[in-house]
């Protein structure tokens, strides 16, 4: 039974939004199964990810942390039949298994509310759960895929969608500093930008990367028994008091994160690593926001205008791509405008 | 209370974009402070010397104290490089001062270098950014300026004021820098100028921002005891202070208060035995704008948020009641990373001997520098009177 689904661009319902330029099939993915979780209530439970779809640029060693479970990767160019197929798998599977459709297409060709033209990159997560929450009528096994993959997904998910409240849509929008939808067409994909292209960025070595990953992707932090303290990122040591014998961690918000500081970059005012982004799309917005009391990260502002996010202002998170170094794209957080209520 | 040490000569070749490369900068800057020395001194009676650089561009990180000693002829003598990012022209005076007061050296050589202009800008850049916290503000895509940007927001947020006490640093400073022959930039701007150039880092502006230069400044300093040998008129230093704070803005807990500095300025006080209201004028570490405001109050010459006020005043121009960066500070006088605090060290010498020209400040009999490294994670702080 399909218990939650989420379906993330290209082509949402109403077409006011396109994959950014900082997103692919990899932070797609991860963010439905984050979604999904994140709706269903049991963020510690266990869960396994079949992992479906084209992505030129995911790296095997980054995925599974990414998506902070095991995965299986299927390297295709996901077909509807690939896509029910995998359904079927994870149908019969276990509880919480998911399966992740994640496509990058090459091409952006502007808003669309047609999922099966639609480009850039988007997602559907499906979670399954053996003998609770609502069937999906009809069952995977009846389904007639359609012939490309992110047609089966978003018919799938239409159904989940209807089916009730076990089933749940996922949905955000980039807001501009007027409340109104901001107009994404200005933002070209990086999908194609070259992993290459940078020569000297942050030297930040892949294996100081990966071990911050809980941190970065999760805001895992370290709690201290004996001073109470919060360390972020996780060090194996109180940044508060110095011990390093009673620490546990813990999952620090990830939305309604409060604007400390705000800096808008222009031309210039970037790292090396940066300026194919600033040379494709123009100045970023950079904040300071505050996780916990006195526990702060330095977050890019993504999906809205540069200058939207104001001090006092609330911001959301999201997984995003930040540049690419040694071959790959290094990952992380970055902040988008809280929709207004 | 007693003088810990004196500077008994000082050198300083022009910051810019210069044709010389590191070795030529070094020989100048040595040279021109053996010159300075009234009585004169003997390269044989260097005991001890220290290279404050970052080793920009990496073009001889390693042991580069070594080519400091053979490219002026003090080879043997102990020689150390000194690195805190920015600061470490402070700290390789402080390590000079501890030198001769523990009685292992009677003259110790001080000198601060960087070539900044001969790399690539994509090079460049890379650079600029290798102080700062590289695996996570420096992946949310900040560099100093824009550390310093939201500094800067939190700033006129919690002081409810807008960008013109910034302009007014930017422009005080050039006005200062106009007439110092060494300056990178020696042309007055206006605060609209300053206000109305491009965004770097909002809410600073190109003008807001230090330049890149190349240069070198070099000091020699003596015991107490035998400064006089050298000179009737040595500048004694009075008082030091040195401090550290977290490396990432993100990890403090107040934005718009350095610790590192307030630190160093405490001990320094403290050591020399005198008060603030002494000082004759002040060098700041002014990288941007607001690291004055900020230095001002962390400094403690101003009250929480009057930094702007007394700014805005006119107190802190060259003919107001506490002259601040006469030389043109780190804004017009230019930045070469490792040779600024022995910069600041070197404007402290001429203007307590009077020495300083057009840009004199009348009458000077103390002074203070302060240098900090990147957006504040050192500082070092230093009182100078004149014997």
């Amino acid at each position: 039974m399909v218990r939650a689904a989420v379906y993330l661009p290209p082509g949402t319902a109403d077409g006011h939004r396109v994959a950014g330029s900082d997103e692919d099939g990899l932070t797609l993915g991860a963010t439905a199964v984050e979604r999904v979780r994140e709706n269903l209530g049991e963020t510690n439970d266990p869960i396994s990810v079949e992992l479906l779809g084209d992505y030129p640029t995911a790296d095997e060693w980054a995925v599974p942390r990414l998506l902070g479970a095991p995965a299986t990767i299927v390297r295709t160019p996901a077909t509807g039949r690939d896509l029910v197929a995998a359904l079927g798998r994870a149908e019969a599977g276990a509880r919480g298994t998911a399966v992740v459709l994640a496509v990058e297409l090459p091409e952006r060709s502007g808003v669309t509310s047609r999922p099966s033209s639609a480009t850039g990159a988007g997602a559907v997560a499906f979670w399954f759960e053996e003998g609770r929450g609502q069937a999906l009528p009809p069952t995977v096994a009846s389904l007639v895929p359609e012939p490309s993959a992110i047609g089966t997904a978003f018919a799938v998910y239409r159904r989940a969608a209807a089916s009730g409240p076990a089933a749940w849509a996922g949905e955000w929008s980039a807001v501009g500093p007027s409340g109104r939808p901001v107009d994404l067409h200005r933002i070209a994909p990086l999908v194609g930008l070259s992993t290459a292209a940078v020569s000297e960025g942050a030297y930040v070595p892949r294996p100081r990367y990966l071990e911050s990953l809980p941190s970065r992707w999760q805001f895992v932090a370290e709690r201290c028994g004996q001073c109470g303290g919060l360390t972020l990122p996780a060090r194996g040591a109180c940044r508060h008091c110095g011990r390093s014998d009673d620490l546990r961690s813990v999952a620090l918000p990830r939305d309604g994160l409060e604007v400390v500081a705000t800096t808008v970059i222009g031309p210039g005012g970037q790292p090396t690593e940066f300026d194919p982004q600033v040379g494709a799309l123009g100045p970023y917005e950079v904040v300071l926001a505050e996780l916990a009391p006195g526990v702060r990260v330095t977050l890019q502002v993504t999906d809205a205008e540069p200058g939207a996010v104001r001090i006092g202002d609330r911001v959301d998170t999201r997984l995003r791509r930040l540049y690419p170094m040694e071959g790959a794209w290094r990952y992380g957080r970055k902040a988008v405008p809280r929709p207004p209520p | 209370m007693g003088h810990r040490a004196a500077i008994v000569g000082a050198g300083h070749t022009r910051f810019g974009a210069l044709d010389a490369g590191p070795r030529a900068l070094l020989r100048s800057a040595v040279d021109l402070a053996f010159q300075s020395v009234d009585r004169g001194a003997e390269r044989t009676a260097v005991g001890e010397a220290f290279l404050a650089s970052l080793g920009f561009g990496g073009w001889q990180i390693g042991n580069s104290s070594a080519l400091l000693a053979e490219e002026t002829g003090i080879v043997g003598v102990p020689t150390t490089r000194i690195e805190n990012a920015c600061a470490s022209g402070g700290f390789a005076l402080r390590a000079a001062v501890h030198s001769v007061e523990s009685g292992a050296a009677e003259l110790v050589l001080v000198v601060g270098l960087e070539k900044m202009t001969d790399l690539a800008q994509a090079r460049r850049r890379y650079w600029l950014g290798v102080s700062g916290d590289t695996e996570w503000e420096r992946l949310a895509g900040l560099t100093f300026a824009g550390v310093y940007g939201l500094i800067a927001s939190r700033f006129l947020a919690d002081h409810r004021a807008g960008p013109e006490a910034l302009a007014e640093v930017a422009s005080k400073n050039h006005e200062n820098g106009a007439l110092n022959p060494n300056a990178h930039f020696q042309k007055r701007v206006s605060r609209d100028d300053v206000l109305r150039a491009p965004r770097v880092a909002d809410p600073l502006g190109v003008y807001d921002c230090c330049p890149v230069s190349d240069g070198a400044a070099a000091v020699l300093v003596a015991s107490a005891e035998t400064a006089r040998r050298f000179t009737d008129t040595p500048v004694f230093v009075d008082g030091l202070g040195a401090g550290s704070d977290r490396l990432a803005v993100q990890e403090r807990a107040d934005l718009t208060r350095f610790a590192a500095t307030r630190r160093a300025a405490d001990e320094a006080f403290r050591s020399a035995g005198y008060g603030r209201s002494t000082l004759s004028f002040i060098e700041v570490h002014d990288c941007f704008t607001i690291a004055e405001l900020l230095a001002l109050e962390d400094l403690g010459f101003a009250g929480p948020g009057e930094a702007a006020r007394l700014t805005l005043e006119g107190a802190t121009r060259r003919t107001g009641r506490l002259p601040v960066n006469p030389d043109g500070g780190l804004k017009a006088k230019g930045h070469p990373i490792g040779a600024t605090g022995v910069s600041q060290v070197y404007e402290a010498f001429v203007q307590l001997r009077g020495a300083a020209g057009a840009r004199q400040v009348p009458g000077a009999e103390r002074a203070l520098t302060h240098n900090v490294g990147g957006a504040g994670a050192t500082a070092a702080v230093s009182l100078f009177s004149v014997g």
